[in-house]
């Protein structure tokens, strides 16, 4: 079975995505962003990508 | 056997350590710049998550050079925010104001952390509703202003996800005295002057830490709350002569002292002046910490 989380550059993607949206955000680049509204709507875009995962033949 | 896998981080981070180190010794780089090294810690991630990466997908000296170079390039660019940016301490200074419109209610709530605030009534203000003069340490502070309701925020920016600030925060605010504020205030430890003795107040609101806060209130209209909410707070007001008042300290250890008459205690301690009970004007004082030390009197301002 082909699993993400398995994969050998997933977890080390997560650090650097993570990495980068706190250094962007630490230096001001993202103050347009409101951060109230994008974690939730990161969880909301998770969830949507393992449904489509799983709906996929 | 493969090869035992040896990470160029932590050498690099000692490295790092000591080069900013012997540039502050010799005076090359002023210490208040080491709190920018916190806006930084996300790099650890992106280095740890580049250095799996790249021990994954390269071997031999490719992933050698290949690790050597994102550690490199991560010291170079903190070196090169470090040396850029301005000092977090450095006080820069900020000008606002707003016209009045045709506004007659109006409120003012200030967020801060450790802070310097003094409101007051401005008499020459013409057609502005208020002007603020803000020095502040880091970040431009956010202002919002809602010119149909009159809801101006000022709120120190931090910047930092943890809410971590340095320096103190400054800000002298003046008032349009034909406009009727509700002024609120949530902060840390703060030393607050608030001089409105010509300016209708609605209500006032202060959240605080270890604070003193000094008030000149005017002629109240209706029965004006004043809130205090706080640590150890140290708090003047000071009223028209003949104004009703009713003040309730509660906490700690708390004095109170109205018009000249003294209590001490642990717990509740409350006063009414004698005219207070169905009185349509005056101030309802209610003060919530620690330890409190709380005035009210009808002089002008205390020494």
């Amino acid at each position: 079975m082909n699993n993400i989380w398995r994969h050998p550059y997933f977890w080390p993607g997560v650090l650097i995505v993570v990495g980068v949206y706190f250094l962007l955000y630490n230096l001001g680049v993202l103050w347009w962003l409101r951060g109230d509204v994008f974690w939730p709507l990161v969880l909301i875009a998770i969830g949507v990508w393992l449904i489509l995962r799983r709906a996929r033949p | 056997m493969q090869p035992r896998y040896r990470s160029f981080f932590w050498p690099a981070v000692l490295i790092l350590a000591g080069l900013v180190a012997l540039l502050v010794n010799v005076g090359a780089f002023p210490v208040d710049r080491l709190i920018l090294l916190i806006n930084l810690w996300p790099l650890i991630l992106i280095v740890v998550g580049l250095e799996i990466i790249v021990r994954r997908g390269l071997h031999g000296t490719a992933a050698d050079i290949a690790a050597a170079l994102v550690v490199i390039l991560a010291v170079v660019g903190a070196a090169g925010y470090l040396a850029l940016n301005p000092a977090p301490t450095a006080t820069n200074k900020l000008d606002v104001s707003a016209p009045v419109g045709a506004l007659h209610q109006a409120s003012l709530e200030v967020d801060a952390g450790s802070a310097t605030i003094d409101v007051s009534g401005g008499s020459d203000l013409g057609s502005l509703l208020y002007r603020a003069h803000i020095e502040y340490p880091g970040p431009k502070p956010d202002i919002t202003f809602d010119g149909s309701t009159g809801a101006l925020r000022i709120s120190q920016n931090t910047n930092f996800p943890f809410g971590i600030s340095t320096g103190r925060f400054s800000l002298s605010v003046q008032l349009n005295q034909d406009v009727s504020w509700n002024v609120s205030e949530n902060t840390g430890a703060s030393r607050d002057r608030i001089n409105l003795p010509h300016v209708k107040v609605s209500a006032i609101a202060v959240n605080t830490g270890a604070s003193s806060e000094e008030m000149t209130l005017g002629q109240p209209n209706g029965i004006v709350p004043v809130e205090i909410n706080g640590g150890a707070l140290t708090v003047h007001i000071h009223r028209p002569g003949g104004t009703e008042v009713s003040a309730r300290v509660s906490g700690g250890a708390d004095s109170l002292t109205v018009d000249g008459h003294g209590q001490h205690g642990i717990g509740d301690l409350t006063y009414d002046s004698s005219g207070f009970s169905g009185a349509s004007d005056g101030y309802r004082v209610s003060v919530n910490g620690g330890a409190c030390t709380v005035t009210v009197d009808t002089a002008t301002q205390s020494g």
